[in-house]
């Protein structure tokens, strides 16, 4: 550990902490040299800690600064620059040395991105000094330069076979051979060998076009332009050269007068400067377009005639490869427009319905109509047939130009003549979403009338029925909810997938419940419902609550029913519950029972297409298939495909099309048209509902409770019992005061092992995959944090809290705060002030003793209960640290709760009693001392389905 | 809790540390100086003004 002069925001009291820079105190702030500890880094250390941060707020148990941060996004640029092999080897004096580097070419658009980058240095990235007497002056753009160039240096090196090999070399035959293995290996010569400045000469020349390019400040344009509409097709093209100042790009001139001398008066430098880089500037670009070099040899700095074809050509290849090379290429407007290409639409009537009864399905034939259009103009089959046979690239169709690529041209002939005519309303679908297009050619869209316009728009949202709630429904569904209810039985009605992907807490699992209750009555036959395991009691319970005169089954667990009895079974009931585990190991049996419908929830599971779960849930046949899930999908393109290939099977065609139609266009290309098309296409199938839209928000009550029931791991039922026997032979010979410290010492020990076992045993081991409350808080907390909410989470134990904090820092990469009892008040107040800045640590553990009272932390939408305390008025106070006032959001309570255990038993003590709960458990958990025997081993007793149902 | 940072110095990338209000302590303190978030020692430096 060395020391270095770090230049910081200082107060009276010393350096100011990074997250207090912004300003949150009045104090005036100046800015002052500290000597701090640090320590010096290799590059090659530098880029491997760069990548252990990128795209973290956290590493172990340290945050990321914003300037480490920021330094990561310099190394992805200098990757960038290096992926795009744009760099240089160099030769340069270094001191009294010289250093053999890769050094970064910066083509046109990469100026752009330095200056973003620059713009959004962190003052703390140019914080260090070598002197304690000036602050670091040196401008945000020049640093990151520098930075960059080392990186690219260094990755460029990395990337050379046999670099990291050690040990020199010595006797070179001539300095050019030891140049390049200074450039492989040690980046610097030895001293003052013969030759070697002359090599740097000879180097430096060798990067003066390069250089002259790119460290200007003049730019050369080139523009094409089309012949003059009075000359039509035979006029002649052209292309021009202009200048540019890079500081003021509205600042143009032609070259042949910048040639004749107009540099200085335009851009201040000199003409001959100015003509040198003309030169230069010109010469490259002939070695990179063949018309610029057939053209340059007539002479004329201003430009020359090209013919058809070559305008063809430049607009089709050397435009790109001139642009790469940092040119600024002008086209004209039309090129950019992206509909050169015929393009084809289809009409789609619905006159011709071949299905019996005239009813309409997926399965019905329709009439399809197909036109072609290139640019905008409608083309009839003879015009496009005189195209073909014209076979000029660029030709002008009443007054627009445009592309005519023989071959697509062709193509649309072809699929003119041949195109079906009709096709089954499932493609038509398909078409008209663009998830199905003719191939090689450009897709207009559907343009249908009928019942197939109707049944459109209805898939777009407009105008689907509105459904009464379902007889039976017990409860009152709220109207997006009957919305999202309806949405499902259209969907269904038709065969068709919807992935229902609301916000956490708007009600999914009711949705769904509400759909099978209306559709049992009518199909009498049985809906696989698909969960994880943490939440198959959740399903069972909401069912008992909502739907309860509704059949339900739980599929799980050794003893569950095989073969013939488990398929007659399946049959009587309207919902078989069950988990992917099993969905996968007993997929055979369930591929065999001709569902009425399957519901995946947390879909998410089946996001790998190739992971064994995910095939299982494809070999099950269903009438309709539906996905519920809190995350939003659209976010996550590459699970998209696998769930939308379960929903809706074949409908974005395979995973390689979907790869190269809509994957790679929209995350690596960026290409806004794919995204487009890929809203379009799966919109009609995902409905996801935020609890911040305005519809919604009207819709929700300020405040929600929810209990989230969660199943005990196998090792927590085992500790759970053990407990209890020890009890039962304490008990017995127990009385009096003794009798009440074995009670409250087992709810104590009972309560611990329903939150983890590593709290129960104290032993410091080991923390996730062993506690389902655990999983379950993990997985809530995960949509929570994907939607940038925030949440606090109270356990009344304080080793408990510890435990969340280590494991939820670790499993998300975000600071987590943690709160208890032995903070003291100042940083408490910090804490709290951190929690509900801008951009603090979006989750807060707190026990319940040290943070249910006093405390003002709206920024919180998500309180969760770890354990309870059953005592309903501590656990409100608790939740009213989020829930007052300055909370302008709806809030949501989740109330974590063991099945088949002493917390549900309580729980629903508590809640037939809720009236006098207050008085009965206003001690805390006295009252339960004051049982007999036989009821306190009732209410502690644990129950099969405890672990995982 | 420790924030990591990073910077350049004279060509040299340095790591140095900050430690948060509830962290501090886990950085070397300067000699005789109060804690402060960056284990800054006054000695050799200007005072701030």
């Amino acid at each position: 550990m060395s020391s270095v002069t770090a230049w910081l925001p200082t107060g009276a009291a010393g350096p100011v902490p990074s997250g207090d820079a912004a300003g949150t105190s009045s104090e005036v702030l100046s800015v002052a040299p500290w000597s701090v500890p640090a320590r010096p880094l290799t590059v090659r250390e530098f880029v491997d800690l760069l990548c252990v941060v990128m795209g973290k707020r956290t590493v172990g148990p340290a945050a990321v600064g914003a300037d480490l941060a920021y330094w990561a996004e310099a190394l992805r640029l200098a990757g960038f620059q290096v992926a795009r092999q744009q760099f240089l080897p160099d030769l340069v004096a270094d001191g009294g040395r010289y250093a053999a580097i890769w050094s970064p070419v910066f083509a046109e658009d990469d100026y752009g991105r330095l200056e973003r980058l620059a713009g959004r240095m962190p003052a703390a990235a140019r914080a260090l000094a070598t002197s304690d007497t000036e602050p670091p002056g040196r401008e945000a753009a020049a640093v990151l330069r520098r930075a960059v160039a080392s990186l690219v240096d260094h990755l460029v090196r990395a990337g050379l076979p046999g670099s990291r090999a050690t040990g020199g070399r010595r006797g070179f035959s001539s300095t050019h051979q030891m140049w390049m293995y200074a450039l492989k290996m040690t980046g610097h010569m030895a001293a003052k060998p013969a030759g070697v400045p002359e090599l740097a000469e000879v180097i430096r020349e060798w990067r003066r076009p390069v250089d002259a390019h790119a460290g200007s400040p003049l730019q050369t344009c080139i523009r094409l332009e089309e012949p003059d509409e009075a000359d039509g097709e035979s006029g002649a093209w052209r292309i021009r050269y202009l200048l540019r100042s890079r500081q003021d790009p509205s600042l143009m001139v032609p070259a042949d007068k910048v040639w004749e001398g107009g540099a200085a008066q335009a851009f201040g430098t000199s003409d001959t400067a100015a003509r040198e880089f003309l030169l230069v500037s010109l010469g490259r670009a002939s070695r990179i377009s063949p018309s610029i070099a057939a053209g340059l040899d007539g002479g004329d700095m201003g430009g020359h005639t090209i013919d058809v074809e070559g305008a063809h050509r430049f607009l089709t290849g050397e435009a790109a490869a001139l642009r790469q090379a940092g040119y600024t290429v002008m086209l004209p407007a039309w090129w950019g427009r992206g509909d050169t290409k015929p393009r084809l639409a289809a009409r789609a009537g619905a006159g011709a319905f071949s299905t019996p009864g005239g009813i309409l399905s997926l399965d019905t034939i329709v009439s399809f109509d197909w036109e072609a259009a290139l640019g905008d103009q409608t083309m009839t089959l003879e015009e496009l047939e005189e195209l073909a046979l014209a076979k000029a690239p660029l030709v002008r169709v009443r007054g627009q130009w445009v592309e005519a690529n023989s071959a697509e041209i062709q193509s649309a002939i072809d699929f003119l003549r041949k195109g079906p005519r009709q096709a089954t309303f499932r493609d038509v679908i398909r078409t008209a979403l663009g998830a199905a297009m003719p191939p090689g050619l450009d897709f207009g869209g559907v343009r249908a009338s009928g019942r197939v316009a109707e049944m459109l728009e209805k898939l777009d949202g407009k105008g689907f029925e509105e459904l009464e709630q379902p007889e039976g429904f017990s409860g009152t569904l709220r109207p997006y909810q009957i919305r999202g209810y309806s949405w499902l039985a259209f969907l269904g009605q038709w065969g068709l997938g919807g992935c229902l992907a609301d916000d956490m807490g708007l009600g999914k699992t009711i949705q769904v419940l509400a759909h099978i209750q209306r559709d049992w009555p009518s199909s009498r036959r049985p809906a696989l419902l698909v969960c994880p395991t943490s939440v198959m009691n959740n399903w069972q319970r909401e069912a008992a609550r909502f739907v309860p005169g509704l059949p339900v089954m739980v599929h799980h667990g050794p003893d569950r029913m095989r073969g013939e009895r488990f398929r007659d079974a399946a049959g009587e009931h309207a919902m078989v519950v069950t988990s992917y585990g099993l969905a996968q190991r007993d997929a055979g049996l369930l591929a065999g029972i001709p569902w009425r419908g399957v519901v995946l929830d947390e879909a998410q599971n089946i996001k790998n297409p190739r992971a064994k779960q995910s095939e299982a849930a494809r070999m099950l046949e269903a009438d309709y298939r539906f996905a519920l899930t809190g995350t939003p999908v659209e976010n996550h393109l590459g699970d998209l495909w696998s769930i939308m290939e379960f929903l809706n099977p074949g409908f974005l065609g395979t995973q390689g099309q979907f790869k190269s139609n809509f994957l790679v266009p929209v995350q690596a290309e960026k290409d806004s048209g794919a995204t487009q098309r890929l809203k379009r296409a799966t919109g009609p199938f995902i409905l996801r509902r935020l609890k911040t839209d305005r519809d919604i928000i009207s819709d929700l009550p300020e405040k929600m409770e929810m209990k989230v029931f969660c199943p005990l791991t196998r090792e927590q039922a085992s500790l759970y019992a053990s407990i209890l026997k020890e009890t039962e032979e304490a008990l017995g010979s127990a009385a009096g005061i003794k009798r009440k410290g074995v009670i409250l010492g087992t709810l104590s020990r009972l309560k611990q092992v329903c939150n983890h076992p590593a709290q129960f045993l104290g032993d410091n081991s080991a923390i996730p995959n062993r506690s389902g409350k655990l999983a379950r808080l993990t997985e809530m907390l995960e949509e929570v944090l994907e939607v940038g909410d925030r949440a606090l989470v109270f356990s009344q134990f304080a080793v408990m809290g510890g435990m969340l904090q280590r494991h939820l820092q670790e499993r998300f990469g975000c600071e987590v705060l943690f709160l208890h009892g032995g903070v003291p008040k100042g940083r408490r107040d910090a804490m709290v002030e951190r929690f509900q800045g801008d951009g603090g640590p979006p989750i807060f553990v707190l026990s319940l003793k040290a943070g249910g009272t006093g405390l003002n932390l709206t920024s919180a939408n998500h309180v969760f209960h770890f354990d309870r305390w059953w005592n309903p008025a501590v656990e409100s106070q608790a939740t009213d640290r989020a829930f007052r006032i300055g909370q302008r959001r709806n809030v949501q309570v989740h109330k974590l709760v063991c099945v088949g255990t002493l917390e549900e038993k309580i729980d629903q003590m508590i809640e037939g009693k809720r009236l006098v709960a207050e008085q009965v458990v206003g001690t805390g958990e006295g009252w339960l001392t004051e049982m007999s025997n036989d009821d306190l081993r009732r209410v502690l007793a644990l129950s099969r389905e405890a672990a995982g149902v | 809790m420790i924030t990591l940072h990073a910077g350049d110095c004279d060509g040299t990338p340095y790591l140095w540390g900050e430690a948060t209000r509830e962290g501090r302590g886990a950085l070397p303190q300067g000699d005789g100086a109060s804690p402060h978030p960056f284990g800054a020692s006054t000695r050799d430096c200007a005072a701030p003004g």
